[in-house]
């Protein structure tokens, strides 16, 4: 499973990291970083549940 | 009891709660009838980006739409657009329409939002910033502004500051007239919000705060507003931020609105088989009844109901969240800030430009507030989670992380 952020919609308002911190970071620089873009097994559900929060519909999930 | 194929589910209100909700119920597998009503005649979009990025000039309207042609397959709903509802009649439960039809359900939920209160004096000029339509108004208003014209805002809460911040943007004359000593400080206390408002003017907006505006007059397609100190001035456009209400007038007869929201559980079940979302729920944090306008709030209220009706499911209470983009900041909210709350700074400092701001109330940590933050505040996200003492807190010091 890999994530993609279309970072041309995000803004940078980290729900997604409120929800799964291992895999969204939002820097002070402002900017918001994947930390990995093939989360493991167990934080999948995680992933799902920030690609449904996002408000800018800015993150997918590719199999 | 768990819904099933034989249930019809009326939702009312077509914003992000009622939409989000559908979601939810199709993707947990919810076969039965679903109705969406919605007065307004867009499919549902998102509010935020109206004063910000549209607000600006940088998206199309159209962006801001919650409604994908992938999500408008996944979710299978009668779409009842451009009506709206007028009477909930709980023991029905029914919903009746405007046009008189009534909508016979199995279970009910009520999803309306706040609308934007009104300044007292109304002119061709004054508008409010709550809807696509109040948005697509207020960029037609703007195509017209000549170089010299000024853009009174009237209020300097969240969104009077976005549209400020927006509007200078876009090299317009914006002046905000703040009645409040302290903008926000009803909302974040007196320190926090002081910090916040004194980066109006490096953002190039103009803040009169501790104003009482009088009246405000039109003539000639310019509106004049006039303060108690005898001062005038001479907007072409004037656009109110001076807070909302709950859009419930139409249940007032069902016995279960009153002026602070509607009571529900940590289910967002007003009572068995009617839920309230979102703008309108006042649900349990922390055991007091909390009503807040957050867009968070709506979607993790619309996933709670869904869980619980579709699966019996209870899903870990919610954390309210709110961001705010003023003054070219990033204001990010945890929890709940009680305005006499006692801060303290944890990262950075009040006059600086970021800065962590812990909220202690009866000794416990009851809110987080970040300025240009984002990744310190979200790392203390668990200690609202869980009730979390200040000792606790800075032994833990998530923050720092
Ligand atoms: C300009 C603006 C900027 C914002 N920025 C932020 C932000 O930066 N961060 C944040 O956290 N939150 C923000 N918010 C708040 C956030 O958008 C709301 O919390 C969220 O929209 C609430 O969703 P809701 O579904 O409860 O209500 P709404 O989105 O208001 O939807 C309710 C819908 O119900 C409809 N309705 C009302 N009465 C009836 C009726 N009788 N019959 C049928 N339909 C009816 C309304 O027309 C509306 O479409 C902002 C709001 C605005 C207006
Ligand atoms: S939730 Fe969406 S918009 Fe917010 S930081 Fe994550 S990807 Fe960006």
């Amino acid at each position: 499973m890999r994530v993609r952020v279309n970072y041309d919609l995000c803004s940078s308002n980290a729900v997604c990291m409120g929800i799964a911190p291992d895999v969204f970071e939002v820097r002070d620089d402002g900017f918001l970083y994947l930390l990995t873009d093939e989360p493991g097994e167990d934080r999948v559900a995680a992933v799902r549940e920030a690609v449904g929060a996002c408000p800018n519909g800015a993150i997918s999930l590719e199999a | 009891m768990s819904l099933s194929a034989d249930d019809h589910v009326v939702v009312v209100g077509a914003g992000l709660a009622g939409w989000t909700f559908c979601e939810e119920l199709r993707r947990r597998e919810y076969r039965g009838a679903l109705t969406l009503v919605g007065e307004e005649e867009h499919e549902p979009y998102d509010r935020p980006p109206l004063s910000k990025q549209v607000a600006e000039g940088k998206w199309e309207l159209e962006r801001t739409s919650l409604v994908t042609p992938e999500r408008r397959a996944a979710t299978e709903v009668t779409w009842r657009l451009a009506e709206r509802a007028v009477e909930l009649n709980v023991s029905g439960p029914f919903v009746e329409l405007n046009s008189g039809e009534r909508l016979h359900a199995t279970r009910v939920v009520v999803a309306t939002g706040v609308r934007a209160r009104q300044l007292p004096w109304r002119t061709p000029e004054t508008m409010t910033l709550r809807r696509r339509d109040d948005a697509e108004r207020l960029s037609r208003a703007l195509h017209s502004l000549r170089p010299s014209d000024e853009v009174v805002i009237v209020g300097a809460g969240f969104i009077g500051a976005e549209l400020a911040t927006a509007l200078v943007r876009r090299g317009l004359h914006v002046r905000v007239l703040e009645a409040a000593p302290i903008p926000l400080a009803a909302q974040l206390g007196p320190d926090i919000a002081r910090a916040i408002a004194a980066k109006a003017s490096t953002a190039g907006v103009n803040l009169r705060t501790g104003v009482e505006i009088v009246g405000i007059s039109s003539e000639g397609g310019y509106s004049d507003v006039l303060l108690s100190d005898g001062s005038e001035y001479h907007a072409r456009l004037v656009v109110a931020g001076v807070g909302a209400e709950p859009a419930l007038e139409w249940i007032a007869g069902s016995g279960l609105a009153t002026a602070q929201g509607i009571l529900v559980n940590e289910h967002f079940e007003a009572r068995a088989r009617i839920g309230a979302l979102g703008d309108v729920a006042r649900f349990p944090w922390r055991g007091e009844p909390t009503r807040l306008e957050h867009w968070q709030i709506a979607h993790d209220s619309a996933r709670t109901l869904a869980a619980w009706w579709v699966n019996g499911e209870a899903l870990a209470p919610l954390v309210p969240y709110f961001w705010s983009d003023q003054y070219g900041q990033k204001v990010q909210v945890l929890g709940r800030p009680h305005p006499e709350a006692r801060v303290h700074v944890v990262r950075g400092g009040l006059d600086e430009d970021r800065f962590v701001g812990l909220y202690e109330r009866g000794g416990l940590v009851s809110a987080v507030v970040g300025l240009n933050q984002p990744r310190a505040l979200m790392l203390s996200r668990p200690l609202l989670v869980e009730e979390t003492s200040m000792e606790e807190a800075f032994r833990l010091a998530p923050w720092e992380g």
